[in-house]
């Protein structure tokens, strides 16, 4: 029996089985079984979706040769609020497929990539990424995980005086900050434009984007993080994935459109179906 | 072992335990409801042993810095590991439920993190006074938006100008929940995707990483 | 002019960022010196949460999802002390929970900035301080589906012992739910694991930084909430209890027109240097 207690709301608890969100439901099936779809297709036929290279991602590459020209480090950071146990997931394996491509370039050119971790949990993992990359390029033997890693504090005020503290000294010439960030990558992104730093940045948290979008000479939005994780990476999967994410949010366009233009001419027909 | 047990069985069990507990928002059934409730009980005991492992991890990496005594690394991790030491023997002796823990967290924690804080007004300053000049059009309408979003959020705008307040709030309650949910939807859509993803497999470890494309 | 020397059109498009800094300083501190008093217009999201504390049905039981950074005591820590004073008027009980070690001392120091909690209150029957939950969204999913799985009150106590936890075990048992999240990443989770999975509404406290990702869910999941350290100073004149957020707010007025008066001379400089480079050709 439905009971309203003053300022809740309570669901039903019924006893047999019943559908709570069908709307949700809907929207979920759509970007799962899409994105299961793309991704079939590129592991069964070989077709992976083309994805457009990003301004951003391009000057990757321009900033990376930049530090070995000017004989500096490349500071990266695949997040300070990285981890794989939370809904932060998904950009901290962007942050990592850009440190695995940075690393790549860096050992390439012979530069010393500068890692700055503030979550021991990912460590093994940035270290793992970082030593396959050395590999691929023939490099091995120069990876040193003790000078490049380094875990600076799990705080946000830590981590942020660590970092501007390392940039300060080590001066590299690229900064290079893509994964989920918290409100002190402001001055870490000031004290990389002291330098002289090229600053590239993308995060999805919403908190935190104007700071990157202010202090970043070349930014990711958002869900930009995620394409180019999966362009930088090639991995097949990554990129039909986002194919499926574009489907996802084709349909909520579609969605959202036709809610307003009913709204708009009186009906309410599509928003009581989008409550249910 | 077999390749059921090391690979297979445990990517299966993974893919049914996770669309079980996926169900569990969809639907309201007595043993989905249960199981997820079980879950996410053991869920918090796993997140607290990877807390303890993180820990030990990053003593076993402080300590390397320290024995190999890398010139710049080697002194911070000393201090560090000492740092946690005694965090841990605190901890150990006096419990957080202590009025010693509230003095150690008065005198120590809480000062330091407000000071750093606090520098970020100083950088937010600098970094706007360096980014907003007006070179486009774009540019012009942000910072107009900034002016009125900054003088609704302090008591001087009202005193200025009525229009400020009421300017700065049809920005947010237009502009900026239109840009926010846009934001919501592109990067939940990621973070569905990728739990697909993590859901039927394809993000454990895999054998060969392949080539990604170098310019 | 010789091209070394540097013209004031210059020094205004690229003044030395310690300049701005020790203006800012300097004017930011006044207020605290000389109370300018300005007013504060109450906004509609706060008075929104203001009303339904003022009205709520005696006896009606409040949770609070607290926070645990000291330096989110700037934005919300005065919101939650003026909510405490304007609780304690009232015969309602709460109780707060939170992640952590350190929420039981960010409430430990709203309550004694208040002067305590007052006579007719009483620990435990009134209110309480519950056990720390795993931070993260299996803690909070746990929470949500029982409340009890903390065991103990923050001391120690079993929930057994605790008269006011008697009936509250699922999250939609509370008659009011205020989060005091500190930070993007809780405010989503408790969005996502609290108000879209169990569809309960949520008051906020929030910090400044949170502000613009509230108004996608105000007013339908989100009814009423306190943004930063305004809608905390909002709240204390309307409890009538001005305190250091009130008075904060002057100084928050000063540094805005600072801000806003470099911007003005970093973009007078460089027009006018464009305007005299472009004369000059």
């Amino acid at each position: 029996m439905e009971k309203l207690k003053f300022g809740t709301k309570r669901c039903v608890n019924g006893k047999s089985m019943i559908l709570k969100k069908i709307a949700p439901l809907v929207m979920l099936l759509v970007l799962d079984l899409s994105a299961y779809y793309f991704i079939r297709r590129a592991n069964v036929s070989g077709k992976v979706p083309k994805l457009r290279r990003l301004v951003a991602v391009a000057a990757m590459d321009e900033a990376v040769g930049r530090c070995a020209e000017m004989g500096r480090p490349v500071h990266i950071c695949p997040g300070s609020q990285a981890s794989l146990r939370t809904y932060k997931a998904s950009q901290t394996m962007a942050g990592m497929s850009v440190l695995s491509y940075i690393t790549r370039l860096a050992a390439r050119y012979g530069i010393t990539p500068i890692v700055t971790m503030a979550t021991a949990e990912t460590i093994p993992l940035v270290v793992e990424r970082m030593r396959e990359a050395y590999t691929q390029e023939g490099e091995a033997d120069k990876f040193d995980s003790v000078t490049s890693v380094r875990y600076i504090a799990s705080g946000y005020a830590g981590i942020m005086s660590g970092q501007m503290g390392i940039i300060g000294r080590e001066k590299p010439a690229a900064n290079i900050l893509v994964g989920p960030f918290s409100w002190e990558t402001l001055p870490v992104l000031e004290e990389g434009k002291r330098v002289g730093a090229i600053n590239i940045g993308g995060t999805v948290r919403l908190s935190v984007l104007h700071f990157f979008a202010v202090a970043c000479d070349y930014v990711l939005i958002s869900e930009e993080i995620y394409a180019a994780g999966a362009y930088l990476s090639g991995d097949p999967v990554s990129m039909s994935s986002i194919a499926g994410q574009d489907v996802g949010k084709i349909f909520a366009a579609i969605i959202l459109i036709v809610a307003t233009l009913a709204l708009t001419f009186g009906s309410d027909l599509i928003l009581n179906l989008l409550k249910m | 072992m077999s390749k059921f047990l090391r690979a297979d069985g445990p990517k299966l069990l993974l893919t049914v335990f996770g669309f079980l507990i996926i169900a569990d928002y969809f639907v309201t059934w007595g043993p989905i409801n249960q199981f997820t409730k079980l879950m996410t009980e053991w869920a918090m005991v796993c997140a607290s042993t990877a807390g303890a492992v993180a820990y030990i991890n990053i003593v076993h990496r402080m300590s390397r810095t320290v024995i190999r005594r890398d010139p710049r690394t080697w002194i911070p991790s000393l201090l560090g590991l000492a740092v946690m030491v005694f965090a841990l023997a605190f901890g150990l002796a006096y419990t957080f439920r202590g009025d010693e823990y509230q003095y150690f967290y008065n005198l120590i924690k809480k000062p330091l993190e407000i000071a750093l804080t606090g520098l970020l007004i100083f950088f937010i300053a600098s970094a706007s006074y360096r980014t907003f000049r007006i070179r486009s059009k774009e540019v012009a309408v942000l910072l107009g938006s900034t002016i009125f979003i900054m003088l609704m959020n302090a008591p001087i705008g009202e005193a200025l100008w009525s229009g400020f307040p009421a300017g700065g709030e049809w920005i947010m309650k237009v502009g900026n929940t239109a840009g926010q949910r846009a934001l919501l939807v592109t990067g939940t859509a990621g973070v569905v995707v990728f739990s697909l993803r993590l859901l039927l497999g394809y993000e454990l470890a895999r054998k060969e990483e392949p080539e990604g494309e170098i310019a | 002019m010789s091209e070394n020397n540097k013209t004031i059109l210059d020094l205004l498009s690229d003044m030395d960022k310690r300049i701005v800094w020790l203006v800012l300083l300097v004017v930011g501190s006044i207020p605290f010196i000389i109370y300018l008093g300005l007013p504060i217009p109450v906004s509609k999201p706060t008075q929104e949460l203001y009303n339904v504390i003022e009205t709520i049905p005696e006896g009606s039981t409040i949770l609070f999802h607290t926070f645990s950074i000291p330096s989110s005591y700037m934005d919300q820590g005065y919101g939650l002390q003026a909510m405490l004073i304007h609780i304690f008027r009232r015969p309602i009980k709460f109780a707060v929970v939170g992640y952590g070690v350190d929420y039981k001392v960010m409430f430990e120091r709203a309550l004694a900035n208040i002067g305590g909690s007052p006579p007719d209150k009483v620990y435990g029957v009134d209110y309480v301080v519950l056990g720390m939950y795993a931070r993260g969204e299996p803690g909070l999913a746990a929470l949500a589906e029982d409340m009890w799985v903390v065991r103990t009150d923050f001391y120690g106590t079993p929930l057994e012992e605790i008269p006011l936890m008697e009936n509250f075990h699922h999250i939609t048992d509370w008659d009011m739910i205020i989060d005091c999240s500190d930070g993007g990443t809780q405010f989503y989770r408790v969005m996502r694991i609290w108000a879209g999975a169990h569809n309960v509404q949520i008051y906020m406290v929030l910090s400044g930084a949170t502000l613009p990702m509230v108004t996608a869910y105000y007013p339908d999941m989100i009814p009423g909430y306190l943004g930063g350290a305004r809608g905390s100073a909002e709240y204390e004149n309307l409890v009538m209890a001005p305190g250091r957020a009130t008075v904060s707010m002057d100084s928050v007025s000063m540094i805005h027109i600072v801000i806003l008066f470099f911007i003005i001379l970093g973009n007078i400089g460089e027009y006018g240097k464009r305007i005299i480079k472009g004369g000059g050709e």
